[in-house]
């Protein structure tokens, strides 16, 4: 199988600024963190907050300022789905603008082929043509959280990262969106790398899980193996807590 | 517009908006038609009270106040609008520039900014006006560069907040570019906040301009505003003639409730 990112030996660590009274302190975030992720296949990070997992997604997109080690790219564009539904949507634009920004700036598309593009995209995350004049203040949680999946998708990623995307939503909520992300993997070929604290959660969509604590990967094994033979500690406890 | 009421939809808005587009329509009216020539001087009836032929009244040359009022109405809010037009939009460019990008130059010009700020509006336009000399467009450029800061100061802030938003990050993610993300993506979520200021700067400019002429260092003596008629009625006050001062300073009041109720409605959202 192709690989489709490779991250090798990242490190990273922040320098809390001294002032009369600390000293400058050198906290360490990431510690020569190593994976690959394979074309098509449906990755879960896992660990609880403060282990560093969103800090490897944002070195990955290049949010990260300051970081050592390499990530390499095969593919173009990697998206990005945010946790909380609310903010990740333009509260002054409707659904179509937001739809058809990314296709604007892509710029091979006329009009009526962007429209089209839209229309699908938004059929395949199960809303209809008229959600385009909404805006997201007159959306539920998981209806925006669909868009932000079609707004992901439309510029045909082939690598998207998911923080959370989920957390934010009610149980039944959470299943179908679950399910759509699996749809769409299936349709699009995706690549996942998925973001989680929660072992359930990433049972239903990943096919390999990595471990992580305190910016260390402590585990990285298929998804069956991680629920039947934890080898770490932490990860047994995870397993645990989720059942 | 429908979208706007639907969206204020408070007694605030409402009322300011009746007030404002009426007091708007009548200085309008009274550029293309006036009772009588604001300038034409009438020795049978001077210094009167209000009348049925002068609704409210002359001053001591016979000449009808309502129609100076509607003409000099007309000056103060020329000056305003163009105050405000200069303040809001290079505040705006600059807030969105410093907001958005950050480092030396948000320093430099922020500090500037401050320094502004740190003097009274008026008392720098007088100092500038004192130096360039008087005369509208004078005080037009003087109060518009004097208003830049407090509109600078707003949208900056805004920008640094929304910059910071996740679908700022997704946009930048989705390749759009850093010009397109200020214009199109985070000015319009400014508007809720940019435009209460612009009609509380518009209030600020009416009285900046009114004391000015007050002052006698705004529009030159030739020519009529409601700041100049405010400063000439003092004379008519002591010499039983009331009326002059209290019809200038309610057109004064009137207008500046007006955008007050405006701003006031657009920050209350129903």
């Amino acid at each position: 199988m192709n690989k489709i990112l490779e991250v090798k030996h990242v490190s990273a660590s922040y320098t809390t600024q001294g002032n009369a009274f600390a000293r400058e302190k050198v906290q360490i975030v990431l510690h020569d963190v190593s994976f690959d992720l394979y074309e098509g296949e449906a990755l879960g990070l896992v660990g609880e907050s403060g282990s560093g997992k969103t800090t490897v997604a944002r070195a990955i997109l290049g949010f990260l300022p300051r970081y050592e080690g390499e990530i390499i790219h095969h593919s173009k564009r990697p998206q990005l789905i945010f946790q909380d539904p609310y903010t990740s949507l333009n509260p002054a634009r409707t659904v179509g603008w937001i739809l058809e920004e990314p296709l604007k700036v892509y710029g091979k598309f006329d009009a009526p082929e962007r429209r089209r593009r839209i229309i699908e995209m938004l059929e395949n995350v199960g809303l209809s043509e008229e959600y385009m004049s909404r805006r997201p203040s007159e959306l539920s949680g998981g209806q925006r959280q669909r868009v932000s999946i079609a707004a992901a998708l439309i510029v045909r990623p082939r690598l998207v990262i998911a923080d959370e995307p989920v957390s934010a939503l009610d149980v039944t909520i959470q299943a179908q969106i679950l399910q759509l992300l699996d749809e769409m993997r299936e349709k699009y070929g995706l690549s996942y790398l998925f973001i989680s604290h929660d072992m359930n959660v990433v049972y239903q969509l990943c096919d390999r899980v990595i471990v992580m604590k305190k910016g260390v990967i402590v585990e990285d094994a298929p998804i069956d193996d991680i629920f039947d033979h934890p080898q770490h500690p932490y990860t047994r406890e995870l397993v645990e807590a989720s059942r | 517009m429908k979208k706007l009421f639907a969206k204020h939809n408070n007694w605030f808005f409402k009322a300011g908006f009746i007030l404002t587009t009426v007091m708007v329509f009548i200085v309008l009216l009274g550029q293309v038609w006036t009772p009588y020539d604001p300038n034409a001087m009438d020795a049978s009836v001077k210094a009167q009270g209000p009348t049925l032929r002068h609704l409210l009244g002359t001053d001591f040359f016979g000449r009808d106040i309502l129609s100076r009022i509607l003409e000099g109405a007309g000056a103060t809010l020329q000056i305003a609008f163009f105050v405000v037009l200069i303040g809001a939009v290079l505040g705006t460019v600059i807030g969105a520039l410093t907001g958005y990008f950050g480092g030396v130059v948000d320093e430099v010009l922020m500090r500037i900014c401050d320094a502004i700020t740190a003097f009274p509006s008026v008392l720098l336009a007088l100092i500038a006006i004192a130096v360039i000399g008087p005369g509208r467009l004078n005080v037009i450029m003087v109060l518009g560069c004097v208003f830049i800061p407090s509109f600078a100061r707003i949208v900056r802030a805004e920008f640094v907040r929304i910059k910071r938003l996740n679908y700022i990050s997704l946009a930048r993610l989705q390749g759009v570019g850093d010009f397109r993300i200020m214009l199109k993506h985070i000015l319009p979520n400014t508007l809720p906040t940019l435009l209460p200021a612009i009609s509380i700067g518009f209030n600020n400019a009416v009285l900046a301009e009114a004391s000015m002429s007050f002052l006698g260092v705004g529009v030159s003596a030739s020519e009529v505003s409601l700041g100049r008629m405010l400063s000439d009625s003092q004379n008519y006050i002591l010499r039983g003639l009331p009326w002059y001062a209290v019809f200038v300073g309610l057109t004064i009041a009137l207008l500046i409730l007006g955008f007050s109720l405006l701003a006031e409605g657009l920050q209350q959202r129903r």
